[in-house]
């Protein structure tokens, strides 16, 4: 009988010829990535009795959450990092402003195809996008892989989710992605390995295609993954650190669930307040206030983002009234933007900007809303209180929807289209 | 058989980590004992103060659900918390519970039993394979024999489980690294194991 992705590389890295579903297997990662919660991992890692890391070619280490510091507690939490960085001989260190974790991850050329990326963070599925086993596991996990250089981990039942025909105009990967966390739900993929096919997927850039494993955290996935083709290569030609193996499920595997969704029928979609699946038509919530519009973060910060962004912006201006942040994924992305004429399009329409990381997503710095504002933001999730402030909404869409709402001061759909 | 006993906290489905440890404090507030007075900080504010050691919460779909962060499950813990039942957790907060050595336990029929109404302030009992609340018992099926086999000496690293049992004074059986042998996790309804 085939195998899934998931099965078939649980089994690879665990020296099997196969395993199946509910089975523990040990494995060791090829990357292991963590962030400013490093400095907390130290302290259990030395509580374990932890003194040399196994591994130092293992590890990636990243400052990006609350990057610089906005206070002298996060200063010296990053001062202990950096530490131990140097201690340990840290291999892949990124230090504040070279971005978030996930996409600098993709672009140092660390997330590869047939690899197994764990992280402690609950968005390491995003390295499926690279055709990598990413999850998330806990801080004590972490200083176990530090300790040990490996985990046990539970394989996985498997989700196939087919994607057919070609999107809209003006609809983009995070408008499908955020439709289907809102059918699947919040826990649509609890304890599941999601495979993402059809040529919608294989058509998507590599930006777009991005978006659909990050966002598989908010229905509970434990890793998500698309099929590695041209397009991953290439990008990785120049890039890989390592030489890799693809890894690809075979066609008569067996899925636990399969769902399938038609790119046409799609329209542009908001994740409104306070649950990531509660997913409606933009056009049922057109009109809402906004106070503050953020642009950015592991989903939606690329180069592709900030181009749509800047296409709405170009010749307008921010409301009165209302904030538009704008934060690249990345000092890359940064640079790029800057390059294309996007920031000078952000600045001149009254935008501000601000160095690569996660920025305000979870509340630590630069941009808190006030209690009762309102924010519509390209991030992944709106829990309450996500953004620091309990008595605030947010919206989440993708940058042309927010770009545009920021001029109109409230939700509104991109305009000019083509 | 070992028992906790507690009153029940009962909440409802997709509870994030995000209101049960609001993510401004996750590099601001690092000492475990400082943890429990921000714990459900935005989901219900009487918790922190209203908390006793040996309560218990029961939860409907997805606990725990979001970020990664470790302090949802040691604010928790370190506020003395007996056990969470919950239709079902997320997988990052069920392997951080096992890591802190406390007790995640999935039962539909249990959350379904235990109504807030009727469960405010009641005493629930939870033992090593069984629990009984009013008038519902339920067992727990054991672990896949694969998992017990699994076990080797070195790859149960000793976490900090056992600092944590002595503190809380948590049955034995619910050490993490032995914790899936007691069978503790998987219900009738739940196929589905967890992590």
């Amino acid at each position: 009988m085939g195998q899934t992705f998931a099965e078939k590389i649980l089994a690879k890295k665990a020296g099997l010829t196969s395993t199946s579903p509910g089975e523990i297997v040990e494995v060791a990662p090829d990357v292991a990535l963590s962030h400013d919660n490093s400095a907390a991992i130290k302290a259990i890692f030395e509580q374990m009795g932890g003194e040399q890391v196994r591994d130092p070619e293992m590890h990636a280490i990243f400052l990006d959450h609350a990057a610089p510091a906005p206070t002298t507690q996060h200063a010296e939490n990053h001062r202990v990092i950096r530490e131990f960085v140097r201690e340990q001989g840290i291999a892949h260190f990124f230090d504040v402003g070279r971005g978030i974790c996930h996409q600098v991850l993709v672009e140092e050329g660390l997330a590869l195809p047939g690899e197994i990326v764990l992280g402690s963070d609950s968005h390491t599925p995003h390295a499926g996008v690279m055709g990598a086993f990413g999850a998330g596991i806990g801080r004590s996990e972490m200083a176990s892989v530090w300790a040990l250089g490996r985990l046990w981990l539970r394989v996985p039942e498997s989700l196939q989710v087919v994607v057919r025909g070609e999107l809209p105009v003006g609809v983009t990967a995070k408008d499908l992605a955020l439709h289907v966390v809102g059918e699947l739900g919040a826990d649509g993929a609890l304890y599941l390995s999601v495979e993402w096919h059809g040529e919608t997927i294989q058509n998507f850039s590599l930006s777009e295609r991005a978006v659909l494993p990050n966002i598989s955290a908010e229905m509970g996935a434990k890793n998500s993954y698309l099929l590695p083709d041209r397009v991953v290569f290439n990008y990785l030609e120049t890039r890989a650190k390592r030489t890799y193996e693809p890894v690809y499920p075979d066609s008569d595997a067996e899925y636990s669930r399969y769902v399938e969704f038609q790119a046409e029928e799609l329209e542009p979609m908001v994740a409104c307040p306070h649950t990531v699946d509660n997913v409606r038509p933009l056009s049922e919530v057109a009109g809402t206030r906004v106070d503050q519009a953020f642009i950015g973060t592991c989903t939606n910060g690329r180069l592709e983002d900030l181009a749509s962004a800047a296409q709405q912006l170009a010749g307008r201006k921010v409301a009165r009234g209302t904030r538009l942040i704008v934060i690249p994924a990345s000092s890359e992305v940064f640079k790029e933007a800057l390059d294309a004429g996007y920031i000078d399009t952000f600045l001149q329409a009254g935008a501000l900007l601000q160095s690569p990381g996660c920025g305000p997503c979870m509340g630590n710095h630069l941009g808190v809303p006030a209690e009762g504002e309102v924010t519509i933001s390209t991030a992944n999730r709106n829990f309450r209180g996500r953004m620091g402030t309990k008595e605030s909404e947010i919206y989440l869409a993708n940058p042309a929807v927010v770009a545009a709402s920021a001029v109109a001061g409230e939700i509104r759909a991109a305009a000019d289209l083509n | 058989m070992s028992t906790i006993k507690g009153r029940v906290w009962k909440y409802g489905d997709n509870v994030n980590t995000d209101v049960i440890f609001p993510g401004k404090y996750t590099y601001t507030v690092s000492d475990p004992a400082e943890m429990p007075k921000y714990a459900l900080e935005d989901l219900d504010v009487r918790f922190a103060s209203k908390v006793q050691p040996g309560d218990v919460i029961v939860a409907g779909k997805n606990w725990g659900c979001g970020s990664s962060r470790e302090q949802a499950v040691t604010c928790l813990k370190e506020s003395g918390v007996g056990a969470i039942i919950a239709e079902s957790f997320a997988r990052i907060y069920y392997r951080n519970c096992l890591n802190a050595a406390l007790p995640a336990l999935t039962s539909v029929e249990a959350v379904r039993a235990i109504r807030y109404e009727t469960a405010k302030g009641s005493r629930s009992t939870l033992g090593r394979e069984s629990f009984g609340v009013e008038k519902i018992r339920s067992r727990f099926r054991p672990s896949p024999r694969r998992s017990w086999g699994y076990s080797k000496p070195e790859a149960w690293w000793p976490t900090r489980a056992n600092a944590f049992r002595r503190r809380a004074n948590v049955p034995d059986c619910l050490d993490a690294g032995r914790w899936n042998r007691c069978g503790g996790h998987a219900s009738r309804q739940d196929r589905l194991g967890p992590a």
